[in-house]
């Protein structure tokens, strides 16, 4: 199978701070994977990479063949970890806006998703609380008919009932043949969801296999691993 | 085009925000001073009331400008280089369409705060100085020995090359300004003194040049400019202009296009 995502030596430096450091994996269509690490292990520089909103210093990254750019930007849905929107704008201004740029975007999808999850369409987002705020961001991403999703800390400022319903929000929400890439290190929230997970440490990595094999062959959770791994 | 169509709807709509009551505000200042003269000549003790809306008028209508230049700055700063260039850069159109867009909304902007200030000044002069306005003007033209017609739509076209050329500078010193980690609005700043001394140098080399044309010396000939003399100048800074916007975009293109650094 052609994987979706396919990054080589990828390095990215600041002066000698080397945020990534020669990451290379691959991915492939309808998998969920895990990216953890901790705070620093280059997660965000990874996705910001890959999403085209930062340029790495070497290497190599193709999404569905392609280096990331204008073209990969109409098939990748990335949600950043900090808020990007206008808060003076409506949910519905947010709907049309991103209907308009994004020929995948599902707009009905999109109002499903905000009526399940009790947001009006008429609320502005400085009325929001931030959980609703990132509930939205969320919808904003997940209503788009995408290859390749890439989620920075989508569960990070949310309650732990809210945690819930957007992984299922996230698992419901795309088709077979694309694939997430989610950044976390709230790695027993999202384990049950995750096909693989890749570890980063100091902007190397240092593991990427299925979560299932995990499990196997070190006879504990991601989670225990996690904190194993990090620990030492 | 579509896409183009969809960010400039977007930029006008986040712009109009302020820029729009900002316009409304100063052409409904000018209506009420206009209301204040007409009043004062009734009633002679509103005069000095009449004097200072008309004060505050005129500050208002230029504070309108420095406002929507400012202001568009700070919008093409926010979107280009913090939070908020996580939208934009996640959309699927290349940098040039953003730096066309902002352009666009911004010239739009700035014809619209022209309009509104010819409405001002038409406003603001009182009833009685429109003749002499006219006597002067006509004076100035016959010493230029320039048609009015050709002077006014040169003048309109100098002002718009001339503030196109300069967003594009400021755009291209935020573009270098991004590329730092840490203090970007200060490196953008320091990067614009740069562009502008270059700007400041060329403009000065292409004087210097022109002056000799007309077999005179830049820093030592006291003489009026002649007519043909001031169309070359005005020319040559056209020129110049669309020099300095041109090679300020491309920089700015290449830029967001090579070294997108958002933090």
């Amino acid at each position: 199978m052609t994987p979706i995502l396919t990054c080589e030596h990828l390095t990215k430096t600041y002066g000698v701070f080397r945020a990534l450091d020669d990451v290379s994996f691959t991915i492939e269509p309808g998998k969920i994977v895990g990216l953890l690490g901790e705070n620093g292990a280059g997660k965000s520089t990874l996705l910001k990479i890959l999403a085209g909103m930062l340029t790495k210093t070497s290497g190599r990254a193709q999404i569905d063949g392609n280096e990331p750019g204008v073209l990969t930007k109409s098939y990748v849905s990335y949600l950043p970890d900090k808020s990007y929107l206008n808060d003076w704008m409506k949910l519905s201004d947010l709907f049309t806006l991103f209907s308009g740029f994004f020929a995948d975007f599902d707009i009905q999808k999109a109002k499903e998703m905000a009526k399940n999850l009790g947001l009006s369409e008429k609320t502005r987002l400085k009325a929001m609380s931030k959980g609703m705020q990132e509930k939205v961001h969320l919808i904003l991403t997940m209503s788009r008919h995408a290859k390749l999703y890439l989620l920075d800390e989508p569960i990070g400022g949310v309650d732990p009932a809210a945690r819930d319903y957007i992984l299922d929000t996230i698992l419901t929400n795309f088709s077979e043949d694309a694939s997430i890439l989610i950044s976390t290190h709230m790695i027993a929230d999202v384990e049950q969801i995750l096909d693989e997970a890749i570890f980063l440490k100091q902007g190397k990595l240092i593991l990427h296999a299925p979560v299932d094999e995990l499990r196997e062959t070190h006879h504990q959770s991601v989670d225990a691993l996690f904190r194993e791994v990090y620990r030492s | 085009m579509k896409l183009f169509n969809n960010l400039f709807a977007y930029h006008f709509k986040c712009t109009a925000r302020v820029f729009l009551p900002l316009i409304l505000g100063v052409l409904l200042l000018a209506g009420f001073t206009k209301g204040m003269e007409l009043l004062s000549k009734l009633l002679p003790f509103l005069t000095a009331l009449y004097t200072f809306l008309l004060i505050i008028s005129a500050f208002c209508t230029i504070g309108m400008f420095l406002c929507i230049i400012l202001l568009s700055i700070r919008h093409f700063f926010r979107n280009m280089t913090s939070a908020h260039g996580y939208f934009l850069f996640m959309l699927p159109v290349k940098p040039s369409m953003h730096l066309s867009s902002h352009l666009f909304t911004y010239v739009i902007w700035l014809i619209f705060a022209g309009a509104a200030a010819v409405g001002c000044v038409f406003l603001l002069i009182p009833n009685n100085a429109y003749a002499q306005l006219g006597t002067i003007l006509d004076q100035v033209f016959a010493v230029l020995q320039i048609g009015e017609n050709r002077m006014i739509t040169l003048m309109i076209v100098m002002v718009l090359l001339s503030a196109t050329a300069f967003m594009c500078t400021i755009y291209a010193a935020i573009s270098i300004g991004q590329l730092a980690k840490e203090k970007r609005a200060v490196t953008s700043f320091a990067a614009y003194i740069g562009i502008y001394m270059i700007e400041q140098l060329l403009s000065v080399c292409m004087l210097i040049v022109l002056f000799s044309i007309f077999g005179m010396d830049l820093f030592t000939s006291t003489a009026v400019l002649a007519e043909n003399m001031l169309l070359s100048v005005m020319i040559g800074s056209s020129v110049l202009y669309v020099l300095i916007g041109t090679t300020s975009f491309l920089v700015a293109n290449r830029l967001f296009s090579k070294h997108l650094n958002l933090i």
